[in-house]
């Protein structure tokens, strides 16, 4: 392993463990701030896998909140109505929608970005209808009140500061480590030509398949920590739109680098906590996001800014080496 | 005969969302971009004119819609300026965002109410089926405006200008057309059928400030039902969306409806139908 490839692991992670204690050391004075970091935690740990999808695979998901509201909703509905632990319900959480990911990759991953991205957020606007009409299960429009806190944690929000940001931090490493492996430049040559990536022996479909899958048993991990930490989940809760603010973040803070799903998602939060008027903040951000999408369209935490640290993440692209075409004929 | 007035119930709505699938396909075909605002400028259509009134309400409506999506052909020109290969879900994701700030401008300024025009009153009854006036009136309207754009395309020399520049923007460049305007004016164009759409579906459904991400939703479901993009399938895939929405509304479980769109969008693009070239520049 060569110093840089250790410096790209490490340096996500030693910058998270900074955001982490820095988040901390507010909270303790100004405790609100806790819940501003649980908050950038949770949209953090939506916006990775999607991160990783996207940026170093190319295939777009609009779907992280819908699967998000899967996690939330199984473990709502388990632990009130079947009695069912947390931690025992954590696994139904993780496991339902990365299984339901699995299933309907197939067909879904080898279209085309855009209309992956209209395809998948239908998919979300029919889990949201699911979870209206299936009010037995999971209590219609009103959904399921008194979703009990977790053990240990329980209310103190310190708690659940460090808990979430572990987790963002387990994941941003196991990012890293997934980029520099062979399988991470198998993705990065996914992305580039699909064509070309089966000719050099990728399982394009598995790979997709299975990263599609991963990230949405992590959204599901997410929804778990969500419906616990609130104690309340209705199909409102966790929205198409959630899902399209995801990608946002992703875009945002920068689609090709570990660090950019997380600035994304600080940026994201800050923004709304920030600006005045919750009616009006659709017209400001909105036209935001659109500045930073026309005049920065690789994100905040771009490859030429990371270039400039030298720790980027995504494989170079092949435009930059003579005589390699990009695009088929 | 309940039947009956579902299905012509279904053609009336149908042709609101074939005149929004319209909008959408003619922005697409001509520019790639599938402009995910489009439900938002008909709403703010039908916003607009309700807070005027009739008679002059209607106009003022489609002319907001004309000049939003004027300012998002404004966007993407110089999005296009600025890096002519860059990949188009970026300029895709910025509609997605005009449509929040056009969702927050016309909550802060209208609220949060379904609104509704004035509709064409009365009803005629067709051999015992009962068919309302404002549904004929939307049918007409979105057929004669249908054939008017299909003839402006086929025989009107901007319309030769809108299609050669959407075959292939590259050849049409190299002969001369400024296909950059083009695109430009087909953006106002989108805006304005959308802005028809709106006043047509404040005159019967109702619109509110969020009723346009759904809209532009069902929209695309039209433009892609039928398996190619072209103007006409567009508008015929909006009418059979309407028409699988409103006997969805009639024989589905309460609130079941609400997934007609969506489950369409996945089984049509999912099942291979749809070719992968309209994704990727391949014209009609």
């Amino acid at each position: 392993m060569t110093r840089s490839v250790r410096l790209s692991r490490i340096s996500p992670v030693l910058i998270i463990i900074g955001i982490a204690i820095t988040l901390a050391i507010a909270g303790q004075v100004k405790p609100s701030i806790y819940a501003t970091s649980v908050t950038i935690g949770f949209f953090s740990l939506l916006a990775l896998p999607l991160g990783l999808l996207y940026g170093q695979g190319g295939a777009i998901s609009l779907a992280q909140g819908g699967f998000a509201a899967v996690g939330a909703f199984t473990t709502a509905i388990l632990t009130v109505k079947f009695g069912w632990s947390p931690f025992t319900s954590l696994v139904v959480s993780v496991g339902l929608p990365a299984i339901l990911a699995f299933v309907i990759a197939r067909p879904l991953l080898r279209l085309p970005e855009l209309s992956l991205a209209l395809v998948t957020i239908s998919l979300v606007m029919i889990f949201k209808v699911v979870f209206e009409r299936a009010e037995r299960l999971t209590g219609g429009y009103d959904g399921i009140t008194g979703i009990a806190p977790l053990p240990i944690i329980g209310v103190e929000r310190s708690y659940a500061h460090w808990t979430i940001w572990t987790a963002v931090l387990i994941v941003a490493y196991c990012y890293a480590s997934y980029v520099e492996s062979g399988r991470g430049r198998a993705l990065n040559a996914i992305r580039v030509d699909r064509l070309l990536a089966e000719s050099t022996g990728t399982n394009v479909a598995f790979e997709l398949s299975s990263l599609f899958s991963l990230s949405a048993g992590i959204a599901g991990l997410a929804g778990w920590f969500y419906a616990h930490y609130i104690g309340f989940m209705a199909p409102d809760s966790l929205d198409p739109t959630l899902s399209a603010n995801i990608l946002f973040m992703v875009v945002l803070g920068g689609r090709k680098s570990v660090l950019g799903p997380i600035v994304g998602a600080s940026l994201f939060t800050l923004a709304s906590d920030l600006l005045p008027g919750t009616v009006t903040q659709g017209m400001i951000f909105g036209s935001l996001l659109i500045v930073i999408l026309v005049f920065f369209p690789d994100g905040i935490v771009s490859p030429g800014m990371m270039r400039w640290t030298r720790r980027t993440t995504t494989i170079p692209e092949a435009k930059n080496t003579p005589g390699v075409r990009l695009e088929r004929a | 005969m309940a039947f009956v007035e579902f299905g012509l119930n279904g053609i009336f709505l149908g042709a609101v969302f074939g005149l929004l699938a319209l909008a959408i396909a003619v922005v697409w075909m001509t520019t790639d971009v599938v402009d995910i605002a489009t439900g938002s400028y008909a709403a703010a259509a039908g916003m607009v004119a309700v807070w005027a009134g009739p008679p002059w309400g209607a106009l003022l409506g489609i002319l907001a819609a004309t000049a939003l999506s004027g300012t998002m052909g404004v966007i993407f020109l110089i999005f296009r300026r600025l890096g002519a290969t860059r990949d188009t879900i970026l300029i895709v994701l910025c509609t997605i965002a005009y449509s929040f700030v056009i969702e927050s401008a016309l909550q802060s300024v209208f609220g949060t109410d379904n609104r509704f025009f004035p509709s064409v009153p009365g009803a005629l009854d067709v051999a015992g089926v009962f068919l309302t006036l404002q549904g004929v009136f939307a049918v007409l309207v979105a057929v004669v405006l249908f054939s008017g754009l299909l003839a402006a395309l086929r025989w009107s020399p901007a319309g030769l200008l809108m299609r050669a520049s959407a075959i292939s923007a590259k050849s049409a460049s190299l002969t001369g057309i400024p296909v950059r305007r083009v695109q430009f004016v087909v953006f106002l164009l989108g805006g304005a059928i959308a802005g028809v759409a709106g006043v047509l579906a404040s005159m019967s459904i109702g619109v509110s400030y969020s009723s346009g991400f759904a809209l532009s939703i069902i929209a695309f479901s039209g433009a892609v039902v039928l398996g190619r993009v072209t103007v006409s399938l567009a508008f015929t895939g909006g009418l059979l969306i309407g028409l699988a929405i409103a006997l969805g509304q009639a024989y589905l479980p309460q609130g079941w409806d609400a997934a007609t769109a969506p489950i369409l969008i996945v089984a049509v693009l999912c099942s291979g139908l749809v070719s992968r070239d309209i994704f990727h520049g391949a014209r009609p």
